[in-house]
């Protein structure tokens, strides 16, 4: 897993909780991680410890993890705003910037770590208003994609329903997300 | 103060965050970089390998081209040579056949001197198609018994008359090391030398040429034979020597004579020497004169007897005299000169235009051998030799002899497989052609050649004998064969049960008339023999002839009996 997703995780924990938190989870880390929590952007790590460093918060503060991570991934969103403007160059709307998620950005993400494996995000027009995307992934993050997802219409201020079912085998490798557009503003 | 030192802390702590997030960025960025860089190397390499694809399929292509241009050239000339040979034949061949006239002593001038422009000619096209084919890696060397010295006697005769013409004189001088006879194409190393010596003659104008032959044993048991002529003549400018052995050259030469000459001379002398796994070489000074020596390995032989050309052809005729002979030839000059030579020692020639009216031939009557030329109009000679051995005919056991024009070795093989028995090339002489012809005839006589079981009987023969009558006259005639046949055979059963050779003598004798009458070709050889042998009180092989000639005497009697069989059914 790429070490940003790291890197920018413990910066959340560190910036939205008391320092404690963040304390423990480092501890846990040094501990029992082959990273012994040491993470730079441009590595690669287990995502195993992710899924770890998520649990451990959740028990910390009581919220569950899918909330959690969901909530992490409106976050990074706005990181990836920060870090790659030029992302997002030129795009109109959250739509348009969904389906090209393939071509423009992982693309460029492969350039620079051809060992990262991504996920895939099969988008389906059903009409205007309607996106479906099909997130697959090797790894349980299908929640980390709804936040990303909620955050990208956050960021283009749009009013859109996003319905995310789990599909088999229901492990958060495999879902669903159904975006309804409600705001014929946005249309254009 | 604690406060303070806090803050300063986290000022610390933001300012290593941010440090270390530019250092990411920047790390991404030259890894961007870096990505960029190696993108266009590959899509230049992948450009450079296109061009050097695209390069090599042009020059693949051009390699293609070039080479099908030379075989089209090599072609080219094997043809050329095929269409000047051809009627070169005709006019040497006619010349041969004037010569036997009787002639003035002007036009026997004339006629000579027709006839060594013609040979002339000849020897130059026969250069030309040497190093076409040497160069096409065709050519095929035709090892035989002969005298060296005889090779170099004649090269010497061949060329007193322009030595002399010249002022000049030569000579050679044999070494004892050399063995007496030789293995080896004694053509091929005749050339060499001619050429050798024709070259040093144009090239002096005075002093004299000398051919020195030596030999020396190597470890395999051959000889390494080394053969040097040498001169007085203008010599060769260093400038000039590396181009000595290549196509076309030739070096300037003082002499006001024009020498004719195809400029391929040392080019072929240089590669003949190679086909005999020779080497050949030079030394040279100018002013002074130069040598040329090629050394060929040779098998020694154990001498070879001399037979005068007079008695060749003594020979041959008291062979061929009187057989019968199929010559297949569709250019009236080529039957004419093949004709007149075959008529010289007596033969019997029938004429077809090609190959189907040869086949034609072939099936109605029984040859001695069969003169085939290859190119000819409506069916070829190699089509026809096919179809005269497969089919049920009287020739599928006559020797056949190729006559080509086309000088290819592996041509050759293909007439072989297709059933000649050899291949002549045009022009033939008459001495080759009569020499190859005796060879066959009396090869086919002694049955060792023969390749098909035919029928005891020539179906031909017995029919010719019988058309003119009426069945019941057939049938009368084919009982009296019949009856006189089995009368022979129990007279020849009782000649070797009682030792008799008397009456072996006359009932072969009566047999061998007999079997003539009807076609019983093998029968009517055996009697012969076996006649021959009882006149001439051979008692050690003729009864055993005997006995084999009781079994053809049943093989005919066999087929008699199915032929009187056709009739009992009307």
């Amino acid at each position: 897993m790429l070490g940003m997703v790291f890197t920018e995780f413990l910066d959340m924990v560190e910036d939205r909780f008391p320092p404690e938190v963040s304390d423990r989870l480092i501890a846990l880390a040094e501990e029992q991680f082959v990273s012994r929590g040491i993470y730079t952007a441009i590595g690669y790590y287990d995502h195993a410890e992710m899924l770890l460093l998520i649990k451990q918060l959740s028990d910390e503060v009581g919220i569950p993890e899918s909330d959690l991570v969901e909530a992490y991934g409106k976050h990074l969103f706005t990181r990836f705003l920060d870090r790659y403007p030029h992302f997002f160059h030129d795009i109109k709307d959250s739509y348009q910037f969904l389906e090209g998620i393939e071509a423009r950005i992982h693309k460029q993400v492969k350039m620079l770590y051809p060992e990262s494996s991504l996920p895939t995000f099969g988008c389906l027009r059903e009409g205007d208003d309607v996106l479906v995307m099909e997130y697959s992934s090797e790894r349980p993050f299908a929640h980390l994609a709804h936040g990303l997802i909620k955050g990208c219409v956050a960021h283009y201020n749009e009013s859109v329903e996003i319905d995310m079912q789990l599909t088999p085998p229901g492990d958060g490798t495999r879902a669903v997300f159904k975006l309804k557009r409600n705001d014929a503003r946005a249309r254009n | 103060m604690q406060e303070q030192e806090i803050e300063r802390l986290r000022k610390r702590l933001d300012r290593e965050k941010l440090r270390r997030q530019e250092a990411e960025r920047l790390l991404e960025t030259k890894a961007r970089q870096l990505y960029e860089v190696n993108s266009r190397l590959v899509s230049a390499l992948a450009d450079v390998e296109q061009r050097v694809q695209e390069r090599t399929i042009e020059l693949e292509t051009a390699k293609v081209l070039a080479e099908r241009a030379d075989r089209a050239k090599t072609r080219f000339l094997a043809m050329m040579s095929h269409e000047i040979r051809t009627p070169l034949n005709g006019v040497l061949g006619m010349l041969t056949l004037l010569h036997d006239t009787s002639l003035t002593s002007q036009q026997n001038n004339l006629l000579e001197t027709a006839q060594r422009s013609g040979s002339g000619l000849l020897a130059i096209i026969s250069d030309i198609l040497d190093f076409s084919l040497l160069e096409a890696g065709k050519f095929v060397l035709a090892p035989k018994r002969f005298r060296l010295n005889e090779v170099v006697e004649h090269v010497l005769d061949l060329s007193r008359l322009q030595v002399r013409r010249k002022g000049l004189s030569i000579t050679a001088a044999i070494d004892d090391s050399v063995a007496e006879a030789y293995i080896g194409d004694s053509g091929r190393i005749r050339q060499v030398l001619l050429n050798l010596v024709v070259n040093a003659m144009k090239y002096t104008e005075v002093g004299y040429i000398g051919v020195m032959v030596e030999a020396s044993e190597r470890r395999d048991g051959r000889d390494n034979v080394r053969i040097s002529v040498f001169d007085t003549g203008i010599g060769i400018d260093e400038k000039d020597k590396e181009s000595v052995f290549s196509e076309f050259s030739q070096i300037e030469s003082r002499t006001t004579e024009v020498v004719e000459s195809s400029g391929l001379g040392l080019a072929i002398c240089k590669n003949l020497v190679k086909a005999m796994e020779g080497t050949i070489d030079f030394k040279s000074k100018k002013g002074v004169g130069s040598t040329f020596e090629f050394t060929i390995p040779l098998e020694k032989a154990t001498a070879v007897v001399d037979v005068p050309l007079s008695d060749q052809l003594a020979r041959a005729k008291k062979k061929l005299a009187g057989q019968k002979l199929l010559v297949a030839e569709d250019n009236l000059t080529n039957q004419m000169v093949i004709r007149g030579m075959l008529e010289s020692v007596g033969c019997d020639v029938d004429l077809a235009n090609n190959g189907m009216e040869a086949v034609r031939l072939a099936a109605s009557r029984k040859y001695s051998a069969i003169i085939m030329d290859i190119a000819m109009p409506e069916m070829d000679g190699e089509r026809a030799t096919r179809l005269i051995r497969e089919m049920v005919c009287p020739n599928n056991q006559t020797p056949i002899l190729g006559l080509t024009a086309y000088a290819y070795a592996e041509d050759a093989k293909r007439f072989i497989s297709a059933g000649m028995q050899a291949v002549l090339s045009k022009p033939v002489s008459r001495t080759e052609l009569l020499d190859e012809l005796s060879t066959q005839v009396a090869s086919e006589r002694t049955g060792g050649k023969a390749r098909v079981v035919t029928s005891p009987v020539d179906d031909f023969a017995l029919d010719a004998l019988l058309k003119d009558r009426d069945a019941g006259e057939q049938l009368k005639l084919l009982r009296q064969i019949y009856a006189d046949l089995k009368g022979c055979r129990s007279d020849i059963s009782s000649a070797i049960s009682e030792q008799n050779i008397g009456l072996l003598e006359t009932a072969s004798h009566k047999l061998a008339g007999l079997s003539g009458v009807f076609g019983a070709e093998t029968l009517l050889e055996e009697a012969h023999r076996i006649n021959d042998g009882a006149r001439k009180l051979e008692i050690e092989s003729v009864w055993t002839g005997a006995e084999r000639l009781l079994s053809e005497c049943d093989r005919v009697s066999a087929a008699l009996d199915d032929r009187l069989a056709c009739y009992s059914g009307q």
